[in-house]
C-alpha cells in the first residue's frame, strides 16, 4: 500500500462509519445519511484497490479508471451545483415572501394625504 | 387629499402605477410628479434604498413601501401590484423611476387595454422611440426579442420594456418569483403560458448619461441570460 492509500483509506472509512453513526442515532435523515455512508465507502474501497477504477470503468465503457474518476467528479459537481442554486432560490423565494409580508403592513400614504390617524393607512 | 393633478376626467382614478426604485433620489420625485399629472395613483416601492429615495417619493405625492433590504426589481414590482389589487386597482402600470419612461404613455397603454380587450398592454420602444440608445444596447435587446420568441413563442418587438399596463384581471394572473432584472422575460412568459390576450404600445423611452451609468451593462446580459436558463431547468 503507499503512503497516500495508508493515511487516506482510514479517514474515509472513518468518515463512513460516521455517517452511518449519524443516522444510527437519529442525528442525521436516512437518506442523506445513508448517501453519504455509500459514497465515502466507495472512495474508501477506490482508494484502497484502485484496480477497480479500472474494471469499473471498463465494464461501463470508459477507457480508463482516472477518467471514469473525472467524470464522476465532474458529474457530481454539476448536480451539487443544482442542488444548492435549487435551493438557494427557495431561500430566496421564502426571504422574499416574508419581506413582502412585513412591507405591506406599513404602507405610507402620500405625504400631503389629509388624515394622518396611526392607522388610518393599514391595508386592509 | 391635498393631491394635485389636471382635471382628467377621473378616466385614470383607479389606475395604479407601480414604480420600483432603488437608489433614485435625484429622479424620482419628477417621475412621481408626472404620473400624478396624468391622474393616476402612484405606489413607490424603495428596494432597500440607501439614499432617501422612499421619502423623497413619499414628499412628492407618492405611497410609499419600504423594502428593509434590496430584494430586486423584480420583487419590488410584485410587491407593488399586490398592494395596487389591495387597494381595487382596475389597472396597474409599471413604470420605472430612473426617467427613462413618460408618462405621457401611461393614458395610451390602458386605453389599449380597452381597445384591444387585451389583459396586458406591453410598451415597445422600437414601435415608438429610442432616445439616446447605444448601439450596443440595441444589439442585447433585439437578442432578447429573440430569446423570447424562441423560449416562450410570444412574437413582441420590444422584450424587456418596463413600461407596461395590465388589467387587474392580468396583474393577479402574475406572479413574478424571480427578484432581479430577469422577472421581464418570467412575465413575457407567464402572459405566454397564461393564454391572456396581449398587446403592443408605441412608447418613448429616453436614456440619459446617468440613467445608463447606473443602469443595467449591456455586458450583464450574459448573467442574465444564465439566470433565466438556470430558471428554465430548476423550475
Amino acid at each position: 500500500m503507499t503512503t497516500f492509500q495508508i493515511l487516506v483509506t482510514p479517514l474515509l472509512g472513518g468518515l463512513a462509519a460516521w455517517s452511518a453513526l449519524r443516522v444510527a442515532r437519529r442525528e442525521a435523515a436516512v437518506p442523506g445519511g445513508v448517501f453519504w455512508t455509500a459514497v465515502w465507502s466507495a472512495a474508501a474501497a477506490l482508494v484502497a484497490f484502485p484496480g477497480g477504477t479500472v474494471v469499473l470503468a471498463r465494464w461501463l465503457g470508459i477507457g480508463r479508471g482516472a477518467d471514469l474518476v473525472l467524470y464522476a467528479t465532474t458529474l457530481g459537481g454539476f448536480a451539487a451545483a443544482l442542488y444548492f442554486h435549487t435551493r438557494y432560490q427557495r431561500l430566496e423565494l421564502m426571504v422574499t415572501h416574508l419581506m413582502r409580508r412585513e412591507t405591506l403592513r406599513e404602507p405610507r400614504p402620500p405625504h400631503s394625504a389629509c388624515t394622518d390617524t396611526p392607522g388610518s393607512s393599514s391595508l386592509r | 387629499m391635498g393631491r394635485s393633478q389636471q382635471d382628467t376626467g377621473g378616466e385614470l382614478d383607479s389606475v395604479w402605477v407601480v414604480i420600483a426604485a432603488y437608489n433614485e433620489v435625484r429622479r424620482i420625485g419628477h417621475a412621481v410628479r408626472s404620473v400624478i399629472d396624468v391622474g393616476a395613483q402612484v405606489v413607490v416601492v424603495d428596494d432597500g434604498s440607501t439614499d432617501g429615495t422612499g421619502d423623497r417619493a413619499n414628499a412628492a405625492g407618492a405611497w410609499m413601501l419600504r423594502h428593509p433590504v434590496n430584494l430586486g426589481q423584480g420583487a419590488a414590482l410584485q410587491t407593488g401590484i399586490h398592494f395596487a389589487l389591495a387597494r381595487g386597482a382596475s389597472a396597474i402600470v409599471t413604470f420605472d423611476g430612473d426617467g427613462q419612461h413618460h408618462a405621457e404613455d401611461i393614458p395610451r397603454l390602458v386605453a389599449a387595454l380597452h381597445e384591444h380587450h387585451a389583459d396586458f398592454a406591453l410598451g415597445s420602444r422600437f414601435l415608438g422611440r429610442a432616445d439616446g440608445i447605444p448601439w450596443s444596447r440595441r444589439l442585447v435587446l433585439y437578442g432578447a426579442v429573440l430569446f423570447t420568441r424562441l423560449t416562450s413563442g410570444l412574437r413582441v418587438s420590444d422584450a424587456h420594456n418596463g413600461l407596461r399596463a395590465m388589467t387587474r384581471h392580468g396583474a393577479s394572473a402574475l406572479q413574478i418569483r424571480l427578484n432581479r432584472m430577469e422577472h421581464a422575460s418570467e412575465i413575457l412568459d407567464q402572459i405566454a403560458a397564461s393564454g391572456l390576450r396581449f398587446v403592443e404600445v408605441p412608447v418613448r423611452i429616453s436614456y440619459s448619461a446617468e440613467s445608463l451609468a447606473k443602469g443595467q451593462r449591456s455586458s450583464a446580459a450574459f448573467r442574465l441570460l444564465a439566470r433565466l436558463l438556470l430558471s428554465k431547468v430548476t423550475g
